[in-house]
């Protein structure tokens, strides 16, 4: 039986526009890179809310702890080639429980590593239960957010 | 049958079996196995691991360093006029708190002394949050003007006038400045908020390679003290007894009884409780693991002291105090200053969501620490448990803030069974050693 804390509920998010709605603009991705396709073996996946992008992310420790720092690994592609790297973005990474109305109690270090993949640091759930994970893609004044559900028991 | 001979037929076997001095714990007969879910619940409140070093503080678990600062801990000599020591409100006989709504400084102070067992796993330190460290922490009551009230160079020329201090301060971190010579080392100079007091003239008018010195020596002193309370780490409550049972048992709990009750001799009320704490109460949203802390700071709408809004703004003031403390884990006395510590510290979130938040406290030997809350607002732990089944005299939170805290609408007997799972957190006192003033501040010669 599979530990209750390796529970991760990966929510396909619904394409919901909500304030966005209506800002096509936000479905022009950056330009493709030459990049080759990459692996995404290990990683979750998840669709962009405007369907623009992918974001591959995996957490290290692989379990995703309660009170305990731990970062995260991601690397974004347009959703048209899911497995290149998409180079030319930004790419912000916070987390909240909407159920509780509040969010972290710090902020994530995000940094680009030389591959244009992304790490992000100091990352803490202060409690079990459900929380949202928050990619903001960024390319120029364009934001595109992919969300993930992950439960915490 | 009637009521009573059942009853009778019920208690025949569980009383026979009933271990002398143990009362009720027959009564777990009933009570099934911890499902899956809820074993793997409790197994995560195991203190397994040893509390997390601090590589801010490099004697932190030196046994000299330990020595020292249980020395200064009890020392009255550290304040001003000889009133305070450490232990006026850590009161080792009381848990390591003073047994007061707030504590008694000079003045009144605002707010409730926190135990101090098992310090050394927690995050923060005060209510709000204000030091990083356990040796941070130290160094403020030292120098508050309602506490201690003695001024860093005082501090260190006490030090520095005693050989046995000296000699045990030099053991560990080198030798002292030449504190004696009164010109570069004014006995009363100390930072003060009013620039104009003659004190604080003093203190700027020092050289700053002199002022750094004795600031040096400060965190030091706070470095000595924290060893010593890194040591403060009771074990063997009846919920660890029975933590350990369930452990060994494995998950091979198949029966219609929970073994590891019976084994470990662990109430009935209190794993009815522990179930209630972890299912229907929800109290490890925010008690969670091995400190039943999340070790973080919420607003559970504790009113001011009008009836109205609160007016402490807890973590609020506390983030920027600690960004603003010199002895930070960023700070020049740091001993890892670029650690994840101090990376921390500029992560850290202040908004309005943060106004009269404090921290969690930890549950271990909360049955010992009353009053209860910031600003011992709950005299008993029945009030603390009325108060989250109820939430009667609330406030809002306001809407920046988070809605964790619903009535928890539990009866009298879940109550109770709250506070029997609550009673079983208690500890066994520590070693005698570590409860009182060593004869000196030197470790003892080894037996010849």
């Amino acid at each position: 039986m599979p530990d209750p804390r390796a529970l991760l509920l990966l929510v396909v998010a619904t394409p919901l526009m909500l304030g966005c709605q209506g800002d096509g603009a936000a479905r022009a991705p950056a330009a493709l890179g030459p990049g080759t396709p990459r692996s995404t073996a290990g990683y979750h996946t998840q669709a962009s809310w405007n369907g623009g992008y992918v974001v591959h992310w995996r957490s290290a420790p692989a379990e995703l702890p309660v009170g305990e720092p731990f970062a995260l690994e991601a690397w974004v592609a347009d959703a048209r080639a899911p497995e290149v790297l998409l180079a030319g973005v930004e790419l912000e990474v916070d987390a909240a429980m909407p159920q509780h109305g509040h969010g972290m109690t710090r902020r994530a270090l995000v940094t680009r590593a030389s591959d244009g993949s992304w790490r992000a640091e100091g990352l803490l759930f202060h409690m079990p239960g459900e929380w949202r994970l928050y990619f903001d893609v960024r390319n120029g004044p364009l934001l595109e957010r992919a969300e993930a559900r992950v439960v915490l028991d | 049958m009637s009521w009573w001979a059942a009853a009778v037929l019920a208690s025949v076997p569980c009383a026979a079996q009933q271990p002398a001095g143990a009362p009720g714990v027959a009564a777990h007969e009933s009570l099934p196995p911890l499902d899956a879910r809820t074993r793997a619940r409790v197994l995560r409140l195991e203190r397994r691991a040893a509390p997390p070093a601090d590589p801010t503080n490099r004697v932190a678990d030196d046994p000299r360093a330990a020595r020292l600062g249980q020395f200064l801990f009890f020392d009255a000599r550290l304040s001003r006029d000889g009133r305070f020591s450490c232990a006026s409100c850590h009161d080792p006989a009381q848990a390591f708190t003073d047994g007061r709504r707030v504590s008694e400084g000079r003045v009144p102070l605002a707010r409730n002394a926190p135990t101090l067992l098992d310090v050394a796993r927690q995050r923060w330190l005060f209510w709000d949050g204000r030091a990083d460290s356990l040796w941070a922490q130290a160094l403020q009551p030292l120098e508050h003007k309602d506490e201690f009230d003695t001024g860093r160079v005082e501090l260190a020329r006490r030090v520095h006038g005693e050989r046995e201090l000296r000699t045990a301060y030099e053991a560990l971190f080198g030798a002292l400045p030449e504190l004696g010579d009164e010109r570069r080392f004014p006995p009363g100079a100390r930072p003060c908020a009013d620039e104009a007091d003659p004190r604080a003239l003093a203190w700027l008018a020092m050289e700053a390679a002199d002022r750094r010195a004795v600031e040096r020596v400060l965190a030091n002193l706070g470095k000595a003290l924290a060893a010593y309370q890194r040591r403060l780490l009771p074990r063997g409550s009846p919920f660890d007894r029975y933590v350990a049972a369930l452990r060994e048992q494995g998950e091979a709990a198949t029966g219609t009884v929970d073994e590891a009750a019976r084994a470990s001799a662990y109430p009935a009320a209190a794993r009815r409780g522990l179930e209630l704490f972890l299912g229907k109460a929800d109290c490890r949203r925010c008690h969670a693991g091995a400190t039943f802390s999340d070790q973080e700071f919420h607003n559970i709408g504790l009113a001011g002291p009008d009836g109205g809004p609160p007016r402490d703004a807890g973590r609020h003031a506390g983030l920027r105090a600690l960004r603003d403390d010199p002895f930070n884990a960023h700070g020049t006395f740091s001993d890892q200053r670029d650690g994840a510590r101090a990376r921390e510290l500029g992560q850290l979130v202040a908004g309005p969501e943060t106004w009269a938040t404090f921290r969690t406290p930890t549950l271990r030997n909360v049955a010992r620490t009353a009053p209860y809350m910031h600003a011992g607002q709950f005299a008993t732990l029945r009030e603390v448990l009325q108060y989250y089944s109820t939430l009667e005299g609330s406030v809002p939170v306001g809407h920046h803030g988070e809605t964790v805290l619903q009535p928890l609408k539990l009866g009298a007997a879940e109550l109770d069974d709250l506070a029997a799972f609550l009673d079983s957190l208690t500890d066994p006192p520590l070693a005698e050693e570590l409860l009182r003033a060593p004869p000196s501040p030197l470790p003892d010669e080894p037996p010849r």
